[in-house]
């Protein structure tokens, strides 16, 4: 038996899709919820961005230069996105979003396109290269987010990622300082740092908080003599010192009825890993343990998405070559697929979850699925992101097509264009991190940059959130 | 023997002085005065890093190297840091035993390469959590710790006198850990935390809750300067005696100081130039200089990576005897990483090994570094050396390591052996297998990639990003490829918008074209004789024209602008901050430290200058 069957069954649900019902954990929840609907947040990035015409729906023979939008509910699967057919049975959740680009990442080139993407695909902002590591220039979303709606006695956030040994995943979260957070990716790891804390409560575990309660007074005595270089550093620390102290305090409390089993040490492939991790969010949503989540999926290996017979090497091997080779663009699609796949299972995970409040915990959740890049290519042109969930703010179930008119001259392969630039780009992404926290109710109105200029002269604002979603 | 009666003297120091305020500085602290001190640009406080941490834990503690002779933990140990899975034993879960030392901490992103560095480091929830679980395990530890206790035999005590006792000792400890007196006000908070720990149950809860708030204060996880502000001089702040001590012993021992620095602390013997400079070379002939040493070098050289090489079974499974493909087996390939588990760790332990070896007990210098092909390999890096190495007479080193591979966990254990490598195959730190392997894809080697890591680590000089479309025309990495790995990788890289960077990038990286992606030495590539030659200029003039690898390596060993960067390299590791190359604090150092000089003697005269001895008023409030 699975692990998340085994964690479903604990539930008393029947398998992967069971309907949702009030038992176990719904009791949990309901003494645990204060009065203000619960949301949750998780962001999913990928490596080397998305075949856009694999990837992209023309239903009725739509175009390309006009706006439109489609209802997904009404879509046949022939006419569905071949690469996000996985995703085809939880289309009423979804927003396809066609027409943004990472935009200002063409404009801010002074590094690797791949960090310059992962940086500014979730902070919205520039990346620092002036060291030898990449650094980003704010907070990454999740961060920001988790800033807002994270119970100060629980984790605010979960960083996790799932590795393979060719390339690991890449960061998503960035503190406000810019350096990034540590990541875990061992399922079995995030399982004791999830469920550890929660272990039968004795005496020394709780005047573990006393301990903390001196060193918060060293801290304090400390602050006022420091410069404020010095000030800062350690009042970061300070900061999370004090809400580890919460956390301790609430984590000893947690009153889940029941956990998922601990994953298995070293579960040696990237779906087992994928589908323990979808269980651990599962039930670190179910508990409140946390809600918000990033999870970057490192690159999977060709033998899982049948190309194994032809390069083990997606970046060099595939990714490279989408507008130069067929065969590459079919095996890109593929490894699409095969992560829509993952991605439609851990909706199914949270469906299956009730919410305590009536609903599952999909209901409450808000999934934002983007990547580094737009495509393997290292295009930045046609970025492609999906939104599942979140219909307490988006009207979901729908296709929407930009086109694009913004002032940006984004690079694209001879095949697109001779002079190896497009005269417009998408909107800039910084639009879908802004509509992201608004529906996580945030009242801001820009993450990351705020304007650019393109590369004749105009600006180009970055602020507000995307159009016609709500 | 001499350690130990070191650390009697100072214990009986620390206990005539624990009630001594913080500020007692005597005129001895006073700095000699200096012309014109240059220190390091201002920088938030270094944290410990994660080897820091340990090793002082360690040395705190006054527990063994080798985590397998730590005594075991005492049964609290159990109730101040459960075992994972306890609680949910519902499902009769078995217990997950946690490593007893190291402690295992999230990495650091780090600075220049570096960990330690001042604006390398965030604190993030996961961070804060594990410095409260390791001080929770740790914590217990004291009850067992040979050096704890002010005094003899304490589980034989009354209550009492465990009572007395314990409060002198988790004071003494506090010292100790914060490596300085403490203030009064300091004091007078950890006695109330004593007391109102004792109150609340055992004296032993109230020893390990103690000790665990002793370690998650700020005075031991960060190395807090404020420095001696009555003797600035022109913005520069001449550090006490006790920061000091931790500057010297963070930088040579990645640990805390041992009773002698504090003793010279104490006595305001670390204020001129010559006290820290022989303090300094008193401590490199300690072995835990050693694996500082090492330490720098590891993460100059970028090779702390080592471990997540991937070269692939079915173009170098045949070296070591097996088919290029795996058979048929559901559960995956389990030969190849039997094969390449202990590989990795073996180029680990001889990167180590020739790093030490070459600075403490050869000829110590840079060039020896960049040159001398003498080493050691293992039956499991025999393959990679081929026929021509030689062994040397001389001791083999047994070599532990852990695997974490799900195939084939466990502890292995590498015997090297002194060797003579051919000379006109390797030649230093740029022809060590892992050096090598990290700059190659899972077939092929990368010389864009090795010719960059050499100009930028070993030059400082950085090149700006390629420009949008060079990433995609890369040569891909298969084992049909055409032609040779130089010939496709000019090929991708000849287009005038390529060329402006590749001119310079290119030549260092060919040159190490003899090696494939493990290390071994080729003659031919694809069938073609390698060509390893070129010519490239650095940024300061200095053009170097070579035949091949180990040419280009010899002429690297003369290189002024070479030697400059090195320099850049210890500074800032020294100093924990981002030093430009530009800095008038370097042009001493860089002078002195001509080719004959040893690399211990530039560590000396790093924490004999400015940088090492000031810090910046900048923050003062």
């Amino acid at each position: 038996m699975s692990h998340r069957r085994a964690f479903l069954k604990l539930l008393g649900l029947s398998g992967a899709y069971a309907a949702v019902s009030n038992v176990g954990l719904s009791r949990a929840l309901a003494a645990e919820a204060d009065q203000t609907p619960i949301q949750r947040l998780i962001l999913i990035g990928h490596c080397h961005g998305w075949p856009y015409e694999s990837w992209k729906m023309r239903p009725n023979g739509l175009g390309d230069d006009t706006p439109w939008q489609v209802d997904l509910n009404s879509l046949p699967l022939e006419a569905f996105s071949q690469a996000l057919a996985p995703l085809y049975p939880h289309r009423h959740r979804m927003l396809a979003l066609d027409g943004l680009s990472l935009a200002t990442a063409e404009l801010g080139m002074d590094g690797n396109r791949h960090d310059t993407g992962w940086i500014q695909s979730w902070t919205g902002n520039w990346a620092d290269f002036s060291h030898t590591e990449s650094l980003a220039t704010s907070a990454s979303l999740d961060q920001i987010v988790a800033a807002h709606i994270a119970r100060s006695d629980r984790l605010p956030s979960l960083e996790i990622s799932i590795d393979d040994v060719r390339e690991s995943g890449r960061p998503i979260a960035y503190a406000p300082s810019g350096l990034r957070l540590p990541v875990q990716n061992a399922p079995d790891l995030v399982w004791q740092r999830l469920f550890g804390p929660s272990l039968n409560p004795n005496p020394l575990v709780q005047r573990q908080r006393g301990v903390l309660d001196f060193a918060q007074a060293e801290y304090a005595a400390l602050s006022p003599k420091l410069g404020t270089l010095q000030r800062n550093k350690l009042d970061s620390h300070f900061a999370l010192l004090h809400s580890l102290r919460d956390r301790l305090e609430g984590m000893a409390t947690l009153s889940c009825e029941t956990f998922p089993e601990p994953p298995a040490k070293d579960l040696p492939t990237y779906e087992q890993r994928f589908d323990a991790f979808s269980e651990l969010i599962g039930a670190a949503f179910s508990c409140d343990i946390t809600r918000v989540v990033s999870l970057s999926l490192g690159e999977m290996p060709t033998t899982d998405f049948g190309w194994d017979h032809y390069t083990d090497d997606v970046h060099k091997g595939l990714a490279h070559d989408i507008y130069n080779n067929a065969d590459k663009h079919q095996a890109m699609t593929d490894y699409l697929i095969k992560h829509a796949g993952q991605v439609a299972r851990l909706v199914t995970t949270l469906e299956s979850l009730p919410d305590g409040q009536g609903g599952s915990l999909m209901d409450s959740t808000l999934i934002v699925w983007g990547s580094e890049l737009a495509d393997g290519w290292h295009g930045y042109r046609h970025y492609n992101p999906v939104i599942l969930g979140g219909s307490w703010h988006f009207q979901t179930g729908r296709y929407i097509h930009w086109p694009h008119q913004t002032p940006i001259q984004m690079l694209v392969p001879a095949s697109v264009n001779p002079m190896g630039y497009s005269q417009f780009s998408g909107l800039p992404h910084q639009h879908l991190l802004v509509s992201t926290a608004q529906a996580m109710g945030l009242s801001i109105d820009q993450v990351g940059i705020e304007h650019v200029q393109g590369q004749r002269g105009d600006r180009v604002e970055c602020t507000g959130p995307l159009p016609d979603l709500t | 023997m001499q350690q130990r009666r070191n650390l009697k003297l100072a214990l009986s120091l620390w206990m005539t002085f624990a009630l001594s305020p913080m500020g007692c500085s005597s005129d001895a602290n006073k700095p000699a005065p200096t012309a014109h001190p240059t220190p390091a640009p201002e920088a938030a406080f270094i944290a410990l890093t994660p080897t820091e941490y340990n090793n002082t834990i360690r040395d705190l503690l006054g527990m063994p190297n080798d985590p397998s002779e730590w005594p075991d933990a005492p049964p609290i140990a159990a109730q101040l840091l459960p075992k994972q899975g306890e609680k949910s034993g519902i499902f009769g879960i078995e217990s997950v035993e946690p490593t007893v030392w190291p402690w295992s901490f999230p990495d650091e992103m780090g600075l220049d390469g570096f960990e330690g560095m001042a604006d390398g480091q965030a604190s993030s929830p996961y961070s804060v959590e594990e410095l409260q679980k390791a001080a929770a395990h740790f914590a217990s530890f004291a009850l067992v710790s040979p050096t704890f206790f002010t005094c003899d035999d304490w589980p034989a005590m009354s209550g009492a006198e465990q009572a007395t006792c314990g409060g002198s000792s988790v004071e003494r400890f506090a010292q100790q850990a914060w490596r300085r007196p403490l203030s009064d006000d300091e004091l007078g908070r950890l006695q109330t935390f004593w007391e109102s720990a004792l109150q609340e149950g055992t004296t032993e809860e109230a020893v390990v809750l103690t000790v665990a708030g002793i370690l998650q204060a700020p005075a031991f996880l960060f190395r807090i300067e404020h420095g001696d502000a009555e003797n600035m001089q022109g913005g520069a702040i001449p550090l006490t005696g006790w920061e000091m001590a931790s500057r010297l012993s963070y930088f040579l021992w990645d640990s805390m100081p041992d009773a002698a620095l504090f003793e010279a602390a104490q006595d305001g013997e670390l204020s001129t130039v010559d006290q820290v400079k022989a303090q300094a070379e008193r401590m490199l002939d300690d072995p835990r200089a050693r694996a500082a040493v090492v330490d720098f070098h590891e993460q100059w050289l970028g090779t702390t990576a080592i471990q997540g090489i991937s070269p692939v079974r079915r173009v170098y499974g045949p070296l070591y005897g097996l088919d290029p493909t795996p058979p048929l087996d559901t559960t995956g390939d389990g030969e190849w990483p039997s094969v390449l588990g202990p590989v990795r760790h073996s180029m680990q332990a001889e990167t180590q090994l020739f790093i030490e070896r070459t600075v403490f007990d050869g000829n110590g210098t840079l060039k020896a570094l960049l040159t001398d092909n003498h080493g050691y390999m293992s039956s499991f890096t025999q393959p990679l050396y081929g026929d021509k190495a030689t062994l040397l007479p001389g001791p083999t080193v047994n070599w532990k390591y852990g695997l974490v591979s799900s195939s084939i966990g466990g502890q292995g254990q590498l015997t090297l052996y002194p060797t003579e490598f051919p000379a006109d195959q390797r030649a230093g730190v740029l022809t060590l297998p892992s050096v090598l392997a990290l700059g190659a894809y899972a077939v092929h080697p990368a010389p864009v990639i090795r010719g960059k890591h050499i100009l930028e680590r070993l030059a400082c000089q950085t090149f700006g990003a390629p420009p949008p479309e060079a990433e995609a025309s890369a040569p891909p990495d298969t084992e049909d490829a055409e032609a040779t790995n130089r010939q496709r990788t000019e090929m991708a890289t000849s287009s005038d918008a390529c060329a402006g960077c590749h001119n310079t990038l290119n030549p260092p990286g060919f040159a190490f074209e003899h090696f494939d992606a493990m290390g071994v030495w080729r003659a031919t590539d694809n069938g073609f004789d390698v060509d390893a030659s070129g010519s490239f200029t650095l940024m300061h003039g200095e053009t170097f024209t070579f035949t091949d690898g180990v040419d280009l390596a010899h002429q690297l060993a003369e290189s002024t602008q070479v030697r400059q960067c090195y320099v850049l390299h210890w500074a800032r590791y020294a100093t924990g901050v981002h030093l430009t190359a530009d800095h008038t604090g370097l042009s001493s150092l860089q002078d002195q430290f001509q080719q004959s000089v040893p690399v211990e003697k530039l560590i000396v005269a790093i924490t004999g200058s400015d940088l090492f001895r000031y810090r910046h008023a900048g923050g003062t409030p």
